[in-house]
């Protein structure tokens, strides 16, 4: 299948054209304050390169548009919240330990009503009905329409959840509804905070996803749009503007998946050196290690599954002074082209270092010629211990592993490095991430309490389920491999219970 | 912080509880800490507790009215006013659910427990050891279904009975029980919150200040690092109700350390060499960051230390030993310390 893939970042919108197994062309332009408009460059830049381009059956983009929505409490909407739990779970209200400014952008109206289900799947208490009617009036006259719906243990028992929302609907059709069980794991707080998230955004989802639909249009493409999230899959467009939380994670996710999809190597770390920092991660299967602690995204805490990633102060622009040597932690970071030494500059920084060393052939080297050697090695030591630091932290055996160089700034990883077996450099390297989004897949996901089945029976109920998931988002069934499994008995349950998650992802349709 | 710490793997950071008590401390008066010794022999105290799983506590927030009802359902049934609050286990969540029921009846809270940590059954309480009468005691669900246990056999009688309760209640329970000043004065672990905080305060003020917390909270504590690696294989699995299992940690020099735990951390291990064991408190770290770690969020390729800290005098007793040593948990040895200290 021929496919674009597209990574907006902070600082470049990076595309790239896939054809099967092998990358036909790529390209790296500036991000535009309108991410619009700056996609539509990329996008001529790149069938400029490959006329063959025009013949992309799918557009995949990974943005950090949604997330940097909620950093930066802008284009949010309102959000009325109700939750069905009562006479359980009042103690800990809605949005409670949110900072304060984006509570104040957020918050519209809450209601704590009754309903939500036991842990076995009784109901704490039936639902009210009219109280639901009374509140979804309430709801209207206030002018809101976007509402998020919580319910105890719904990734158990979703039915709560399902009837509120329809008559919501019916009092309020055009609202735009998010269900915590759509989003979720056990975590009724973790949950109800990414519903309320993916509420406040849903506006925003609808005109960016237009926007991203019209650029492809207006480039001549005939193109299916996907975005890329957080695991490293993707979900249609359709998916994304109902669920744009889910793309919170997709840059460094992209990279560490283009990495692995260049080298060919499915175990191993990978290093992407940028403009300001380097992330560090590690491949497991091919895909990015997560983490299972609690995710918090502008100050929210979330169950997200996010790339356990750590990020270092080094990258092609970090700022170097000397007498002491001192590496950044600051960076020139877009200014590099113009401050940087090489570039006709005064500013001295690890780019410079890399040019006069003859790591890099960039800008004029003989305006570095005269660095002083002692100068030069003491940098690149210093950046070679730090990258050693981040990748033993990361590191999850004790013999050595494989590492994959990637991002801009990949020419400062040196060809040994102490707990690496080998470095590995690929072409294409600097759009590592376009790449990673051109190559996504589609995954399903399931995370719930089985109870009377055997720790076998209980994982190919989830896997089964997972698998649906995945068609139903549109991936190809014969492909859908498992990726990953968890299983956690529960304390003093009845019932042998335990809590089973999988995780399968196969090829686009 | 510190509850968690000494809750020895039972539970981590109680955040959901913690964020109930801020949001009850903005309503309510500050709660006061009592010394044990400070009691009348004939002071009325409600002890108090969730009985249950830790799990649906993430879905059904421990609310502070609810923990508060058994203690006036005790009142009624006795027909007395009670003048003080503690709590049976200082570990984790239920070292807050005092402090909450404190703050809502407006009664001081006690500065002490009956098991000095957590350990997973009411007849390793202080109390039950003592063989003090733990009846009557107080139950309520979430709803408006409320229990009178008037008398019991033993202990575990307590702990057979209110286990059926829990799970016909959504595996969540608060309960309440009646002693006296003198019974506490004599029986309970006494300055248990006071540690708790002592704890809990080394640990986050090295954390603000950017030092090693784990050092600091071993300066504070009297304690000692075992082993320090990644996590290489956590295995566990569920037999009469609880979590057994061990985790696996590979350390410097390919050393293989070995923590085994039920439901709390019962034996650290490398090779044949005994580490430290119940009732040492055993607790594992996040390496980096200092935070305590229960035994649900242990996961592979983590970076963890095994810390043991003093176990408590009164557990040292022949006694206590029966049903808090090694043997109590199905080990075949006797307890043997690795250190001098004990606590306090």
């Amino acid at each position: 299948m021929k496919r674009i893939g597209i990574d907006v970042g902070g600082t470049n919108t990076d595309a790239a054209f896939v054809d099967g197994d092998r990358v036909m062309a790529s390209v790296k332009t500036p991000t535009t304050a309108d991410v619009t408009s700056g996609v539509k460059k990329a996008l001529a830049r790149l069938l400029g390169e490959s006329s063959a381009a025009r013949a992309a059956q799918a557009v995949i983009v990974g943005t950090t548009h949604f997330v940097n929505a909620v950093i930066e409490r802008k284009q949010l909407e309102r959000v009325a919240v109700i939750r069905l739990c009562l006479p359980a779970s009042a103690s800990v209200q809605p949005l409670i330990d949110w900072p304060a400014e984006l509570r104040d952008a957020v918050r519209g109206q809450v209601a704590l009503l009754p309903g939500g289900h036991e842990i076995d799947g009784r109901e704490i208490a039936p639902l009210d009905e009219s109280a639901i009617y009374a509140t979804a009036r309430r709801i209207a006259d206030a002018g809101i329409s976007s509402v998020a719906i919580s319910s105890v243990f719904s990734p158990l028992r979703a039915d709560h959840e399902e009837r509120t929302a329809s008559i919501v609907r019916s009092v309020l059709p055009q609202a735009r509804l998010t269900l915590s069980k759509d989003l979720g794991r056990i975590g009724l707080l973790e949950r109800e905070n990414v519903t309320i998230l993916n509420s406040a955004l849903s506006s925003l989802a609808q005109r960016t996803t237009a926007a991203f639909r019209s650029a492809i249009a207006d480039s001549g493409l005939g193109a299916q749009l996907y975005l890329t999230q957080n695991d490293g899959t993707v979900m249609s467009a359709e998916m994304a503007e109902q669920f744009p939380v889910l793309c919170f994670a997709s840059g460094p996710t992209n990279s560490m998946r283009g990495a692995a999809f260049l080298s060919g190597i499915d175990e191993a770390a990978v290093v992407d050196v940028g403009g300001t920092t380097t992330d560090i991660g590690i491949l497991k299967n091919g895909f990015p290690r997560e983490t299972n602690t609690v995710i918090e995204i502008g100050g929210v805490r979330t169950l997200f599954r996010m790339p356990d990633v750590i990020s270092i102060a080094l990258g092609g622009g970090t700022r170097i002074r000397t007498a002491p040597l001192r590496l950044g932690p600051d960076s020139l970071g877009f200014t590099l082209v113009e401050h940087g030494r090489v570039f006709g500059g005064n500013d001295l920084c690890t780019t410079d270092v890399a040019v006069a060393r003859g790591l890099v052939a960039l800008g004029d080297p003989k305006r570095v010629a005269g660095l002083d050697d002692q100068l030069v090695l003491g940098v690149l030591d210093e950046a070679r211990r730090r990258l050693e630091d981040g990748i033993d932290r990361m590191k999850t055996q004790a013999g050595d592993i494989r590492l994959i160089a990637v991002g801009g700034g990949s020419f400062l990883v040196p060809k040994m490095v102490k707990g690496v077996s080998e470095v590995v450099f690929v072409p294409h390297h600097e759009v590592a991430n376009a790449i990673g989004a051109a190559i996504a897949q589609i995954s399903g996901e399931v995370d719930q309490v089985f109870s009377d089945l055997s720790r076998e029976e209980a994982i190919a109920q989830a896997t089964a389920l997972a698998q649906a998931r995945a068609e139903k988002a549109g991936a190809v069934p014969d492909s859908l491999s498992v990726v990953d499994v968890e299983e956690l008995p529960l304390t003093y349950m009845p019932g042998n219970c335990r809590r089973v998650r999988v995780r399968v992802a196969g090829k686009l349709a | 912080m510190g509850a968690a710490v000494l809750s020895a793997g039972g539970g981590s950071f109680p955040y959901l509880e913690y964020l109930g008590t801020r949001e009850l401390f903005e309503k309510r008066a500050p709660v006061t800490l009592v010394a044990p010794e400070s009691l009348p022999d004939d002071a009325r105290v409600a002890l108090v507790a969730m009985v249950g799983a830790p799990l649906p506590l993430f879905e059904r927030f421990a609310d502070p009215a609810h923990f508060t009802r058994p203690v006036h359902v005790l009142e009624r049934h006795l027909g007395t006013r009670f003048d003080a609050v503690m709590g049976y286990e200082i570990g984790s969540m239920n070292s807050l659910i005092p402090v909450m029921v404190a703050a809502s009846t407006e009664l001081p809270l006690v500065d002490a427990d009956t098991l000095g940590r957590s350990f997973p059954e009411v007849q390793t309480s202080a109390f039950a050891i003592a063989g003090l009468d733990m009846a009557p005691i107080a139950v309520c669900d979430v709803r408006a279904n409320d229990l009178i246990i008037a008398r019991a056999a033993s202990g575990r009688w307590v702990e057979q009975l209110l286990r059926p309760l829990a799970s016909a209640c959504g595996s969540v329970i608060a309960i309440c029980g009646a002693h006296s000043g003198l019974e506490i004065k004599q029986h309970a672990y006494h300055g248990t919150y006071s540690r708790a905080l002592r704890i809990g305060s080394a640990i986050l003020k090295a954390q603000v200040e950017h030092r090693d917390p784990i050092a600091s909270l071993l300066r504070a504590e009297r304690g000692s690092a075992l082993a320090s690696g990644k996590i290489i294989d956590t295995e566990r699995h569920v037999t009469e109700g609880f979590v057994r299992g061990r985790v696996r940690i590979l350390c410097a020099g390919a050393q293989e350390a070995i923590v085994s735990f039920q439901n709390e951390y019962l034996l650290a291990e490398t090779g044949a060499r005994r580490l430290a064991m119940v009732p040492d408190l055993i607790a594992l770290f996040d390496s980096e960051r200092g935070d305590p770690l229960g035994t649900e969020a242990l996961r592979y390729g983590q970076h963890v230390t095994v810390v043991r800290l003093p176990p408590m005098a009164q557990h040292l007793t022949a006694k206590a030993l029966a049903v808090v040593g090694p043997r109590a948990f199905g080990f075949d040895f006797d307890y043997q310390s690795s250190g001098d200290e004990v606590h306090p």
